[in-house]
């Protein structure tokens, strides 16, 4: 199927800030999710965006798929405003910009099939008739390592394991031939030893799809594995961002230190 | 002496077409004030086993051997005398703890349900020892009245701990108390566990599916794969002394963030199938790079090996010495 490399478009965030409540200019007496935020994802880069619980980092992933608008500021997806889509671009900017949720227990219908559940998207954004979305089906699966595909094509979410699962919903991301996946703490509930293959995925779909990818979480270890860049969250800003490595052998923010520090020692005392 | 001494427990779990045997033959001991961590992936039975140590298996399993608890046998416990445990013996805390607080009742209608149900007591000194226990996991009093929702999940957890420790229990059952939360938080709520032990001096189980955290504050860990305890060994020594090969690979998972390079393991295949009864084989020996024919006819035991036991044919390495070797 995607044989045709899919060209990725910049993503750049330009000053953008979320107040939650609050009335009027500037918002006075409203909560301050997200405050004056930049970043840019290269085509077929990664980005890792680190932060806690309520650090703005689901806020922003929030506004970049269009789920959520800016209070103000500027998303722009290669010359897209973002921020300021209409309806029919939405639905074409949803294609381009697909979201890999947490939890794949909540993520896929327990009543649909795994071929019903990849066969929608085929459907709906590709305009597939129903004899070409099979082959596309089967071709997504062993895309996403379930083989023989045909194996799970009839197979129900609560037969897969939750490693499965996640294969599964990545694979619904790339149904439509996105240019961006956003993936929020997809390995958080997958048992360690499954991580390394989802992550692994993730990163080789830029590789063979040139894909972009931001990556959510707060796992500086797991965001190491995967992402180019880093951009550290704190309470809804910016305090550090740089090339992975860089940050993480040598973080100038006292809070990326913390995050650092707070990593467990006792089974990485490898150097 | 031990405080809880585990012995050839087996927990089975039965449906109308299938029993899954989920524990398999699990022994072990917990001595008073000690921090035990019981580490496994899903599906490895560690929280089966927590469980059936603090009498809260769903009707659907049935656990045989024997679960001894400060002398008295706590498998088959009549409700009463269960009841009579929890006052001042073994305490559970839960994993999440939005789905284990009441979001109708608030933090001091949740003392006040623990206290009044084992002792008798006024509202007014309810109130007074909620407002202490608060104070010892770092929260303050005025959180009496706010409810569940209101609070962070590090907040929730805390909540939880103090919760358990108003009945003064002696050996307290984590089950995944850092798992929903963040990397600080994480080490916050840990933090707070090690202290709380080395003040109140409970003993704790701490079941996780996190290697990496269950060693940090734990004395001992017992690893756990497809329902058996694969090795134990003490915690400080995990990284240099693992001699089984799931734990080995286990590590494997887990790397250095600072290094110049980070490449993470996983672990190829999937766990067995436990609805097959007891096994006369290694069950890891499929996804193992050490197996050999032994393995697939014979079921290794617990023996002593690095510095703890191993249950491996072959658990004469060390992790250093398999990647010198290999």
């Amino acid at each position: 199927m995607p044989t045709e490399t899919v060209r990725a478009e910049r993503l750049r965030l330009e000053a953008v800030t979320k107040v939650y409540g609050g009335r009027g200019a500037g918002r006075p007496g409203g909560k301050t999710a997200v405050d004056q935020v930049s970043f840019t994802i290269e085509p077929g880069t990664s980005l890792g965006l680190i932060g806690q619980s309520g650090s703005g980092k689901s806020t922003l992933a929030r506004m970049i798929t269009a789920i959520d608008k800016p209070t103000t500021g500027v998303i722009l997806h290669g010359g897209t405003r973002v921020d300021q889509l209409g309806r029919r671009e939405l639905r074409r900017y949803r294609r381009d910009v697909q979201f890999v949720f947490q939890d794949p227990y909540a993520a896929l219908n327990p009543a649909s099939r795994i071929g019903y559940i990849l066969g929608r998207p085929l459907a709906n954004y590709l305009g597939l008739r129903p004899d070409q979305v099979r082959p596309q089906v089967l071709e997504l699966l062993a895309k996403v390592g379930l083989t023989p595909p045909e194996q799970f094509e009839q197979k129900l979410p609560h037969q897969l394991s939750g490693g499965q699962r996640q294969r599964v919903v990545i694979a619904r991301a790339l149904a439509s031939r996105p240019r961006l996946i956003v993936a929020d703490e997809p390995v958080s509930m997958l048992d360690v030893s499954l991580r390394a293959g989802i992550l692994t995925l993730l990163r080789g779909l830029r590789e063979t799809d040139g894909i972009s990818l931001l990556y959510i979480t707060h796992d500086l270890l797991s965001a190491r594995a995967v992402a180019d860049e880093l951009v550290v969250l704190q309470e809804g800003r910016v305090v550090e961002q740089g090339a992975a490595r860089q940050v993480l052998q040598h973080p100038e923010h006292e809070y990326t230190r913390r995050l650092i520090d707070a990593l467990p020692q006792s089974v990485t005392r490898r150097n | 002496m031990s405080l809880l001494e585990v012995r050839n427990l087996d927990v089975t779990y039965r449906s109308r077409s299938a029993a899954v045997l989920a524990a398999r033959d699990v022994s072990f001991d917990v001595a008073p004030g000690e921090l035990v961590a019981l580490v496994g992936e899903s599906g490895s039975g560690k929280s089966t086993v927590g469980q059936a140590i603090t009498g809260t298996m769903p009707i659907a399993a049935a656990a045989t051997g024997r679960v001894r608890f400060g002398g008295t046998e706590m498998l088959g416990l009549d409700p009463a005398a269960l009841r009579r445990s929890r006052r001042d013996g073994i305490a559970l805390m839960p994993q999440n703890g939005l789905n284990a607080l009441n979001p109708v009742l608030t933090i001091e209608g949740h003392f006040w349900d623990v206290l009044r149900s084992h002792q008798r007591i006024r509202r007014a000194e309810a109130r007074r020892t909620a407002a202490e226990l608060l104070a010892k996991v770092g929260l303050e009093a005025d959180l009496l009245r706010r409810y569940p929702h209101e609070l962070s999940g590090g907040m929730r957890q805390r909540v939880c701990l103090a919760i358990v420790l108003s009945l003064r229990p002696r050996l307290i059952v984590f089950d995944e108390p850092t798992t929903a939360l963040d990397v600080l938080t994480q080490q916050q709520v840990m933090e707070t566990i090690g202290q709380l032990q080395a003040s109140e001096g409970f003993a704790g189980l701490l079941i996780s599916h996190d290697l990496g955290m269950a060693l940090e504050r734990t004395s001992r860990v017992l690893i756990m794969y497809a329902g058996r305890i694969v090795e134990e060994l003490p915690s400080d020594r995990v990284f240099d002394d693992a001699c089984h090969p799931y734990t080995q690979a286990l590590i494997g998972c887990y790397g250095d963030a600072r290094a110049d390079e980070v490449a993470l393991a996983g672990i190829p295949g999937s766990p067995p199938d436990l609805s097959l009864g007891a096994e006369s084989s290694c069950l890891f020996a499929p996804r193992c790079g050490r197996a050999a024919e032994r393995c697939d006819v014979e079921r290794p035991l617990l023996r002593p090996a690095g510095s703890g036991q191993a249950a491996c044919f072959f658990a004469t390495e060390t992790l250093t010495e398999a990647v010198h070797a290999h």
